[in-house]
C-alpha cells in the first residue's frame, strides 16, 4: 500500500478528547503528515472578559477548562490581586494551595484515565475515576460544586472551609498514595504498556523549548522548570517539594512525570495542612475598580504554564484580557510529534500531552 | 453418551409410525443427527449468550472494584451466597430428579435432573454471592435478560448499507465468510466424552480451515464498506490472522505428534492414560501458552484487538455495520472464542475427564457428568480471556507481528523439538495411542 490517503479524525472521534479535527495523511500504517483544525467551540471568552466588570468574569474563567477549573480561576484571581496590590492572609494562601493541589491530582487522574484507555487499558479508565470521585467529593464539601467551583474571590475565599475538612483531606492523601501504588502495578509493571509508551512520540529538549512546551511535557523532555519554583506565587516557597524531571521525552516519561507530580502534590497538601494557620481573614475588602496598569501573571496549571495578561484602565471593566493557555502550544506541537509514527501511536501521543479544548478554543 | 437419549426418543417415536424398514432406518439416522446438531448449536448459542453475559458482569466488576489485585472483593459474602446456592441446588436437584424419573423413567433421566439442579444451584449461588456483594443496575434477575433485550433492539434497528459501499461483497461476504462458517463447526465439536456428531479423519484441521475463512470475510467487509477506518482495520485483521495462524497450527502440531490423530475425541481420551491422567498442558506448557496467545490473536481479543482498536479506528472493520449485522459480527467473535475454547480444552486440558479419576468409571456410572466437566473447563478457559481483557493494554500492529513471528513461532518450534526429544526418551509419558 504505497498510495497515500487522508484520514479525518474528528471533530468527533475517540482520539481527540474534545472537539477538534486531526487530518492525517497516511501511507499504509504510517503517518506522513497531519493538520490540526480547531475552532469548533470558540466562545469569545477574552472579548467577554473585556466587556463586563472583572468580578463577573470569574465564573467564565472556571469554564476555560472543565478538568481543572480551579487552577484557571486561581490564575485570574491571583493576577487581579497582583494588579491591585492586595496581600491576602496566610490562611487563605494555604487553603488555596491545598485546594489547587487537589485539583491538580484530580486533573492528572482524568488525564491518566484518558491516556491509558488510548493505550488500550480499559480498567485504568475506571479505577482512576474511582479515586477522582473522592477528590471531587471533598472539593464539593468545601465549595458546593463538583466541577465549576467559583470559590476564590479577589481578597480571599467565598467562605471558610467546613468543619472536619483537615482530617478528611489528610486521610485522602494517604489513601491516594496507596492507590497510586496500584496504578504503578497496573501500568509500569505491564510489559505491553511499556512497549506502547516507551520511545513513542519523542520530543527532544531543543524542540520542547522552541515549540513552547511547558509543564509536564517540558519536564519530561529534561528541563526542570516549574513556576512554583521559579516564581513562587502563593506560599509555595515555604513548602518543601521536588519537581520531577525525566530526560527521555517520550510518552512514558510524560506519564512518569505526572505520576510523580501527584505524589509531590500529596506531600504539599500534607505540609500545608500541618502549617495551616488557625486564624486569618477569609475575605477582605477589595477595591471596586481596577487600577491603571498592566500585569502578566502566570501559574503552574496542571497542563503547564497558564497565564493572564490584564490591562486595567481605572474602571470596573478591564481594558484587555489575554489568556495564555499551555494546551494551545501543546496542540501546536502535536503535529510535530505525529510525523512518521504509526497510526496506532496517534492516540497515545495525543493523549500524553493532555489537551483540553475548553482553553484552546476559548 | 449424552446423545443416547435421542436414540431412545426416536425409537419410541417409531413405535407409533409403521414405516418401510429402509425408509425407517434412513429417517431414523437423519432424525437423530438433526436432533444432535440442534443440541450442539443450542449449546453453543446459549453459551455464547452466557459468555457475553459473564463478560458483561465479570469484566466491569474486575475493573471497577479490584483492579488486578482483587483487594475490595468481598469473599465473605461470596462464600455465604455460594453455600446458599448449593443448598438450593440440592433441593432443586432432588425435586427435578423425581420429576424426571416420572417423565422419562430411566437412570439417565434421574441423573440429568439431579445434575441440572446442582448446576443451576451453583450458578444461582455464584449469582447470589455477587448479589450479596455490590450491585448496580440490571435487567430482570441478575441482568440475565440484557442480552436478549439487546438482541431485540438490534433487530429493530434499520439495516443500513452505505450508499457508496460495494453492495454485493458487503452483503454476501459478511454472511458467507463471517457468520456461516462457525455454525458449520457444530458437527465437529464433542459435547463431552464421545458425544460427537461427525468425527472425520482430518478432525480439527477442518475446524482451523473454517476458522481461516474469517479473515477473508473481514477483508471483504472492510474493503467493500468504503470507509477508511474499515479498510485499515480489515488490513490489520488480515495481517494479524495470517501471521498467528502458523504458531497456532504449530503449537497444535506437537499434540498431533504425540497422539498420532487429528480427532478431538481421541486426543481427549489419550490424556486419561498419561501418568496420573494429567492433561497435555502440563507436559507441553510452552505449547499451551503459544496456543492461548495465538488464540487471543485469532479471536481479536485484548491484548490483540488491533483490528477493532476503538482508540484510533473507531470500530475497526465493523465501523459501517449496523443493527443486525453489527450484532452478528460481535456474536460471531464470541462464538469463535467458544469454539476455540472447545478445541483448547480437548487438546490441552484433558477434554471431558479429570486427572486421577478413572475414565471407565466415569463412562459407566456417571455418563452425563462428562458434559458437565467439559462445560466447566470451557468456562474456566474463557474466564482466563476475560481476566486478560481486564488487565492488559493493546499492542501495536508492528509489535504484534514481531511477537507473532519472532517470539511465538520459535517457541512453537522449540516446543515441538522438546516434545520429540521427550517422546524418543519415554514415549509412555504422553499416554497410549488410541
Amino acid at each position: 500500500m504505497s498510495e497515500q490517503m487522508f484520514i479525518h479524525m474528528g471533530p468527533q472521534h475517540p482520539v481527540n478528547h474534545g472537539l477538534w479535527t486531526l487530518k492525517v495523511r497516511t501511507e499504509g500504517e504510517k503517518v506522513i503528515d497531519c493538520e490540526i483544525l480547531i475552532g469548533y467551540i470558540f466562545r469569545m471568552i477574552e472579548k467577554i472578559a473585556e466587556s463586563r466588570p472583572f468580578n463577573t468574569f470569574q465564573p467564565l474563567a472556571d469554564r476555560l477548562c472543565y478538568v481543572s477549573a480551579l487552577s484557571w480561576e486561581a490564575s485570574y484571581i491571583l493576577a487581579l490581586e497582583k494588579l491591585m496590590g492586595i496581600e491576602v492572609s496566610k490562611r487563605v494562601q494555604y487553603l488555596r494551595v491545598i485546594l489547587l493541589e487537589f485539583q491538580r491530582i484530580a486533573s492528572h487522574l482524568t488525564w491518566l484515565s484518558a491516556f491509558t484507555v488510548d493505550v488500550g487499558m480499559i480498567t485504568m479508565q475506571v479505577i482512576t475515576f474511582r479515586e477522582r470521585e473522592y477528590i471531587l467529593d471533598l472539593l464539593e464539601h468545601v465549595m458546593g460544586s463538583r466541577m465549576m467551583y467559583n470559590y476564590f474571590r479577589v481578597g480571599g475565599l467565598k467562605h471558610d472551609i467546613p468543619f472536619g475538612f483537615e482530617e478528611d483531606a489528610l486521610a485522602l492523601t494517604y489513601h491516594l498514595d496507596k492507590r497510586f501504588e496500584e496504578y504503578t502495578d497496573m501500568c509500569d509493571k505491564s510489559r505491553i504498556f511499556r512497549l506502547r509508551s516507551k520511545g513513542v512520540g519523542i520530543l527532544n529538549k531543543e524542540d520542547a523549548l522552541n515549540l513552547g512546551a511547558t509543564g509536564p511535557v517540558l519536564r519530561a523532555s529534561g528541563i526542570q522548570a516549574d513556576i512554583r519554583k521559579i516564581e513562587p506565587y502563593l506560599v509555595y516557597d515555604e513548602l518543601d517539594f521536588d519537581i520531577p524531571v525525566k530526560t527521555d521525552g517520550d510518552c512514558y516519561s510524560r506519564y512518569r512525570v505526572r505520576m510523580e507530580e501527584m505524589h509531590q502534590s500529596n506531600r504539599i497538601i500534607r505540609q500545608a495542612l500541618e502549617k495551616l494557620p488557625e486564624e486569618g481573614e477569609i475575605n477582605q475588602k477589595a477595591p471596586r475598580k481596577l487600577p491603571k496598569g498592566e500585569i502578566y501573571f502566570r501559574t503552574s496549571d496542571p497542563r503547564g504554564e497558564g497565564g493572564f495578561y490584564i490591562i486595567g484602565n481605572d474602571d470596573k471593566i478591564p481594558y484587555r484580557v489575554k489568556i495564555k493557555s499551555p494546551a494551545y502550544s501543546h496542540l501546536a506541537l502535536t503535529s510535530h510529534l505525529l510525523r512518521g509514527v504509526k497510526v496506532a501511536d496517534i492516540a497515545p501521543i495525543v493523549a500524553s500531552i493532555d489537551l483540553c479544548m475548553g482553553e484552546i478554543d476559548r | 453418551m449424552v446423545y443416547g437419549i435421542y436414540e431412545d426418543l426416536v425409537d419410541g417415536l417409531f413405535k407409533f409410525l409403521r414405516l418401510d424398514g429402509q425408509i425407517q432406518a434412513s429417517l431414523r439416522s437423519t432424525l437423530i443427527d438433526s436432533l444432535e446438531m440442534t443440541t450442539i448449536l443450542l449449546f453453543l448459542i446459549v453459551n455464547t449468550i452466557m459468555l457475553i453475559w459473564l463478560e458483561r458482569k465479570a469484566w466491569p466488576r474486575m475493573m471497577n472494584m479490584r483492579g488486578i489485585t482483587f483487594i475490595d472483593f468481598n469473599w465473605f459474602y461470596i462464600v455465604i451466597g455460594f453455600l446458599f446456592g448449593i443448598l438450593f441446588g440440592i433441593l432443586i436437584g432432588i425435586s427435578s430428579g423425581i420429576l424426571f424419573s416420572i417423565l422419562f423413567d430411566t437412570i439417565f433421566g434421574i441423573l440429568f435432573g439431579i445434575l441440572f439442579g446442582i448446576l443451576s444451584g451453583i450458578l444461582f449461588g455464584i449469582l447470589l454471592g455477587i448479589r450479596f456483594g455490590k450491585r448496580f443496575g440490571k435487567t430482570w434477575k441478575f441482568g440475565l435478560l440484557q442480552n436478549i433485550a439487546e438482541f431485540l433492539k438490534f433487530f429493530s434497528k434499520e439495516d443500513i448499507v452505505p450508499e457508496k459501499a460495494d453492495k454485493f461483497p458487503f452483503n454476501i461476504g459478511f454472511f458467507a465468510f463471517i457468520v456461516a462458517p462457525p455454525f458449520m463447526l457444530g458437527a465437529l465439536l464433542p459435547l463431552g466424552g464421545e458425544a460427537v456428531i461427525a468425527d472425520p479423519a482430518v478432525g480439527f484441521l477442518l475446524i482451523f480451515a473454517l476458522f481461516s475463512l474469517y479473515p477473508v470475510g473481514v477483508l471483504i467487509t472492510g474493503w467493500s464498506s468504503n470507509n477508511k477506518y474499515s479498510l485499515l482495520g480489515a488490513f490489520r485483521s488480515a495481517a494479524q490472522m495470517i501471521s498467528y495462524e502458523i504458531p497456532l497450527i504449530l503449537s497444535v502440531g506437537a499434540v498431533v505428534l504425540v497422539s498420532n490423530s487429528f480427532s478431538l475425541v481421541d486426543i481427549a481420551n489419550q490424556q486419561t492414560t498419561t501418568p496420573l491422567g494429567l492433561p497435555f498442558a502440563i507436559f507441553m506448557p510452552i505449547g499451551f501458552i503459544v496456543f492461548i496467545t495465538a488464540l487471543a490473536a485469532e479471536t481479536e481479543r485484548v491484548p490483540f484487538d488491533i483490528p477493532e482498536a476503538e482508540a484510533e479506528l473507531v470500530m475497526g472493520w465493523r465501523t459501517e455495520l449496523t443493527g443486525f449485522r453489527y450484532m452478528m459480527s460481535m456474536a460471531t467473535e464470541y462464538f469463535i472464542l467458544l469454539i476455540g475454547a472447545f478445541v483448547g480444552v480437548s487438546l490441552f486440558l484433558g477434554g471431558s475427564y479429570l486427572p486421577l479419576l478413572d475414565k471407565a468409571m466415569i463412562d459407566t456410572y456417571f455418563p452425563l457428568i462428562n458434559a458437565f466437566i467439559f462445560t466447566a473447563k470451557i468456562w474456566l478457559f474463557i474466564f482466563l480471556y476475560i481476566w486478560i481483557r481486564s488487565a492488559l493494554p493493546r499492542v501495536r500492529i508492528d509489535q504484534l507481528l514481531d511477537i507473532g513471528w519472532k517470539r511465538l513461532l520459535p517457541l512453537a518450534i522449540l516446543n515441538i523439538i522438546i516434545v520429540i526429544i521427550v517422546l524418543v526418551l519415554n514415549p509412555l509419558i504422553f499416554g497410549e495411542l488410541q
